[in-house]
């Protein structure tokens, strides 16, 4: 493995726990929630890495198209398992933190339905790509499919303010500044640079894997992944 | 609608981050792991046809 590769993936590493540790350590209980909501420091970054994962995806399709390079389709790979993993993560604290603050492990709302639907879109785009051979027409199709995944981002992100739904509105960027405490929102802040540096070094490792991959299904004619 | 409820049970939360370790670890070591396997099984099929 490329000693950047490693050094960098230990510094992301000790940022997150740090982060972490503060959120579960540091950082005051919330009035009105109590102590359950240092989930949100979790829960929000995850959110946030998977659509970031979601924009990035988008822009190698494009790319991908653009230039014909199959680089930027390992690049969408990797992406795709990245942000399928933080949209499932999202999903998975989100529940978590559903069940004590609203009674219920998970509801049809317009944010959650959304957020679920994203996580549909990069697993049908996982199995897309692990089902076509290798050539023009995977890349285009997959391509394709990368760049229309994003639709689904800034529907998530407006869900909570076109339709009524359990979810909160955005408490970050909203007009009048955020609504939280200088020391909880750096926090935030800083949990979702990690996160999103996370999301990032952990499609950066998945990388050299599908090219190996894509070397083997080259000189076996099948792919082992 | 926004219907709040608030508990102190670190239950939850230490589920949350429990499983946020896990995921994130479990994908970075299946990572590690794969990469390997695939470059013995690399190296295995150069060496075969030489």
């Amino acid at each position: 493995m490329p000693r950047n590769l490693k050094l960098t993936g230990i510094a992301i590493w000790t940022c997150l726990l740090a982060v972490w540790g503060a959120a579960l350590a540091v950082v005051p209980p919330d009035q009105n929630q109590g102590e359950v909501y240092r989930i949100i420091y979790l829960h929000v970054p995850s959110a946030i890495s998977a659509f970031a994962a979601s924009l990035f995806l988008a822009l190698a399709g494009g790319a991908a198209l653009w230039t014909r390079n199959e680089k930027f389709l390992t690049w969408q790979r990797a992406l795709a398992e990245t942000g399928l993993l933080m949209t499932g993560l999202a999903l998975l604290t989100g529940s978590i933190w559903g069940k004590p603050t609203w009674g219920t492990w998970w509801t049809w709302d317009a944010r959650l339905t959304t957020t679920f639907l994203l996580a549909i879109l990069l697993a049908g785009y996982l199995m897309l790509h692990s089902a076509l051979p290798a050539g023009r027409q995977r890349l285009a199709v997959c391509s394709g499919l990368a760049i229309f995944i994003f639709a689904d981002v800034p529907i998530i992100y407006k869900s909570v303010t076109w339709w009524r739904t359990l979810h909160q509105p955005p408490t970050i960027i909203r007009s009048g500044g955020s609504t939280m405490a200088p020391e909880m929102l750096t926090v935030l802040i800083s949990g979702i640079v990690a996160m999103v540096l996370m999301m990032f070094w952990l499609a950066w490792l998945r990388t050299g894997s599908i090219e190996l991959n894509r070397e083997l299904e080259s000189q076996t004619g099948a792919a082992l992944t | 609608m926004n219907v709040m409820g608030s508990t102190n049970d670190w239950s939850f939360i230490i589920a949350a981050y429990v499983a946020g370790f896990l995921f994130v670890a479990g994908y970075a070591a299946w990572a590690f792991w794969e990469r390997r396997r695939l470059q013995r099984i690399l190296i295995a099929l150069r060496g075969a046809s030489k």
